[in-house]
């Protein structure tokens, strides 16, 4: 009996993982291995170990949707395991027997592969979507339309069934700029006998270039119901009438959706194109037929239609000399319609004339692209004409301006320079661009900045060991060699030199008695030359120097330059003797 | 001379490189004259796939892309080109006419009390001002150790002085290139993307950003990137769909 639970087990725990493929550590799940184009499924990579983070690889035959991570911990026995499930949601792009490749999942200080699954996708049901209890569509007004062209995307919902949380999942458009259209639409119709509840979701896509493109599937994400169960089965508290919603979570997904987009026919005529694509019109009116020299009047201009309006530039006015013009803000009265953008906007323009007469302003045109009759439209608007009339006002001010009113304006009038074109500059050519330039690193950076300071350092270590090696003797014949070189040099400066030479004949003292001095006497300095084995003379020598750094420092005799050139060449003489 | 035979085996490679770079690089000015920016496009790159950073062969491929109309990649190679020359003229004006058709509104996020402190740092790239820093170190340690060795009080003057300035660029240099390394920017590439609350194409759109918008990149998983376009505007958008600077 005991044999036969384990065989049973052994068989469940087999036939649990027909359909995945144990791994070291890491094994990856689908819940089917048969589908067909539109359906999904779903991929569990389980990892038995902490930290597991999936490195899920490219899938040229997949979509792949992440749908969230979950670990459980279960201990049995004392023991302690860990199971780290990631899930993702796989919508294939083609028929066929598909792989998924081997999946690497890494942990702390752990790497592990699942093991290739192959699933086989079959075409889409060949039922007609009316025999669905739900569908989805998307689709475009248009599949072959001219750059700036405006096309209408429509992703439809169509189901029998009640649903919710239902979330849409729109491609990415590349090669157009795209628009939404509102929040969607949803009607009631009934198919083949059958109500159905129908939601749209539109998106208004301009072309940006010419060439093939293919709008990627959309996905929609919604829970329908699939049934009903009964709340409970508890005899007593059961309400037979009391029942819940069996719910279904299901991703719907388009087919993508191919268009040529083409590019627009070449332009040859005068009037320069607008850049519109669409169905336009064009007005112009003047504010008044009669205006005084020097006032302003108005000019409106007003470009009206569906299509890419919103890129509308004002058209051309040429004006004839001796007017002034000044262009306001466009007034825009832009809204979506069912086919796209229409509307009007309106340039208005300030003129001023300067001199009386009647002017005529010629007509304004505004050429577009008519993507229906595929040709290129112009319309035109005008010409204006209007009467300028003297300004008695204006002369009566010009009397009193200063200079007089004929008087040439020694100052020419400054004004603003205004970019006339749109372009960027010319490449740059320098040979040097091949050359690489990139900045250093934080690392370089760091070692660059420390360099000079560890130079230092060795520097520094270096003069202190090298002081550290001197006697007191040396190290105070040094100094004294020091100071005899500042007196020599400061001969000119009493306060200067008599200092410099006293400190050096402190030092020389200090270097023949082989330890600082301090407070010398002639007495000091006598037993100090006398000990070190030095001449008599070298003593007198040494003390007739100190009296006179006394006298000087003290009483104000200084001598002459000579006699301290002689001081210093005697106690150089001394400290050479030192040295020898 | 079997030591100069060697110098000169291998300089040769060096001296190869040097001349395919200049060649493709003068293949491409003459593609772009003519008008083939595919071709010119295709020159420049592989200068740069060689791992050359330049910000004249950055401000050529910025030009190059502008003419194809790619705006997002147009802006991408610009930025690229001011992080290594911000100060140079033409890329200024470009990048100003590219930035100018970038439909998104990209708000200031530059502190304005530290560009005031910094204003002298504004025209300067990051290795100018990494060079400078290590120029005024080796002479702030070259006076110091003069001033210790001489004792004469202009030198420690001169240390001083050159040791306040030293400090100041090795800072700014040293946050310059931390950040430079840490904090990733990019810009966005297609006409139109939608920025989601999570790693998929079904998660709810948060907003739309277009091309040319710059971003902070915050962090990459399973091909997706979390950016963050301003106060607030924070999400997820697929890795190719960004650039990063």
């Amino acid at each position: 009996m005991k044999r036969l639970f384990l065989f049973l087990i052994t068989i469940l725990l087999l036939g649990s993982s027909a359909s995945g493929v144990q791994a070291q550590g890491a094994r990856a799940v689908v819940d089917t291995n048969r589908l067909r184009l539109g359906e999904s499924l779903t991929l569990r990579v389980i990892a038995d170990f902490d930290d597991a983070r999936v490195a899920m690889p490219e899938l040229a035959d997949f979509r792949v949707s992440p749908r969230g991570t979950s670990s459980r911990v279960q201990m049995i026995n004392g023991t302690t395991t860990r199971e780290v499930e990631s899930l993702f949601l796989l919508i294939p792009l083609r028929t066929g027997q598909l792989t998924i490749p081997a999946i690497s999942v890494r942990g702390k200080g752990v790497q592990a592969e699942t093991r290739p699954i192959v699933v086989q996708v079959d075409e889409r049901s060949a039922a007609s979507t009316s025999d669905q209890p739900w569908s989805v569509t998307a689709e475009v007004s248009n599949t072959s339309p001219y750059v700036g062209e405006q096309v209408v995307w429509t992703f439809r919902f169509q189901t029998a069934a009640a649903f919710q949380n239902a979330r849409l999942g729109k491609p990415d458009f590349n090669g157009f700029s795209s628009d939404e259209m509102g929040e969607g639409r949803a009607f009631e119709q009934v198919i083949n006998g059958r109500r159905y509840a129908i939601h749209e979701v539109t998106e208004l896509l301009t072309p940006q270039k010419a060439g093939a493109f293919e709008i990627q599937p959309a996905s929609l994400s919604v829970s329908v119901v699939t049934g009903r169960s009964r709340r409970s089965r508890d005899p007593l508290f059961d309400d037979f009438f009391s029942t819940r919603n069996v719910m279904e979570q299901k991703l719907l997904t388009t087919e993508a959706v191919a268009l040529t987009v083409r590019p627009l026919p070449p332009y040859s005529g005068k009037p320069p194109f607008s850049g519109l694509v669409g169905n336009f019109s064009l007005t112009a009116a003047l504010e008044n037929d009669e205006v005084k020299a020097g006032d302003p009047l108005t000019l409106t201009l007003t470009v009206q239609g569906s299509g890419n309006i919103r890129d509308a530039a004002a058209p051309l006015v040429f004006l004839p000399e001796g007017m002034k013009q000044y262009g306001d803000t466009p007034v825009e009265e832009i809204a979506m319609g069912p086919s796209g953008w229409q509307g009007k906007k309106t340039f208005k323009t300030a003129i001023v004339p300067l001199k009386p007469g009647n002017v005529t302003i010629p007509s304004v045109s505004l050429v577009w692209f008519d993507p229906k009759a595929e040709t290129y439209r112009t319309e035109q608007s005008g010409p204006l004409t209007f009467t300028v009339t003297e300004n008695t006002a204006a002369e009566a001010v010009e009397v009193f301006q200063a200079g007089g009113g004929d008087a040439p304006s020694l100052t020419p009038e400054k004004k603003d320079v205004r970019l006339k074109g749109r372009d960027i500059l010319p490449l740059n050519v320098d040979p040097d661009a091949v050359v690489h330039r990139a900045p250093m690193d934080v690392t370089t950076l760091l070692a660059l900045l420390a360099g000079p300071f560890g130079v230092f350092l060795i520097l520094v270590a270096g003069l202190k060991r090298f002081a550290r090696g001197l006697s007191v003797g040396q190290a105070l014949g040094r100094k004294a060699s020091g100071k005899l070189k500042e007196a020599e040099k400061s001969v000119g400066d009493t306060d200067q030199f008599y200092g410099a030479l006293h400190a050096a004949l402190v030092a020389v003292m200090g270097a023949l008695a082989g330890r600082p001095v301090e407070g010398l006497t002639g007495n000091d300095i006598r037993q100090i030359v006398t000990r070190a084995g030095g001449k008599p003379e070298a003593a007198e020598s040494s003390v007739a120097i100190l009296e006179a750094v006394e006298a000087a420092r003290y009483g104000g005799a200084a001598e002459g330059e000579g006699g301290r050139k002689d001081k210093v060449r005697a106690l150089a003489q001394l400290l050479k003797e030192v040295k020898a | 001379m079997k030591r100069l035979l060697c110098i000169l085996i291998l300089l040769i490679p060096a001296v190869a490189f040097g001349s395919e770079s200049s060649k493709a690089f003068y293949d491409g000015i003459a593609h772009y004259e003519k008008g083939s920016y595919d071709d010119a496009l295709e020159s420049f790159l592989s200068i740069s796939r060689q791992g050359i950073e330049n910000g004249k062969l950055a401000y050529n491929l910025g030009n190059t892309y502008m003419q194809k109309g790619d705006l997002g990649r147009a802006v991408l190679w610009y930025d690229r080109a001011h992080r290594l020359m911000p100060g140079d003229p033409d890329l200024t004006f470009n990048r100003n006419q590219a930035l100018s058709q970038v439909k998104d509104r990209q708000e200031e996020t530059e502190n304005p009390v530290v560009s005031v402190l910094f204003f002298w740092k504004q025209g300067l790239s990051l290795k100018t001002l990494q060079q400078l820093a290590v120029g005024f170190g080796a002479l702030f340690w070259g006076l110091l150790a003069l001033a210790i060795l001489l004792r004469k009080t202009p030198l420690k003057t001169a240390a001083a002085v050159s040791g306040v300035l030293f400090l100041l660029l090795a800072s700014t240099a040293l946050w310059d290139t931390v950040s430079d390394a840490r904090i990733q920017r990019g810009v966005v590439l297609p006409q139109a993307v939608s920025v989601r609350s999570g790693l998929s194409d079904t998660a709810t759109e948060l907003f739309v950003l277009h091309a040319g918008s710059r971003v902070t990149v915050e962090q990459e998983r399973s091909g997706w990137v979390r950016i963050a376009f301003a106060q607030g505007k924070i999400g997820w958008v697929k890795k190719e769909s960004v650039g990063v600077i």
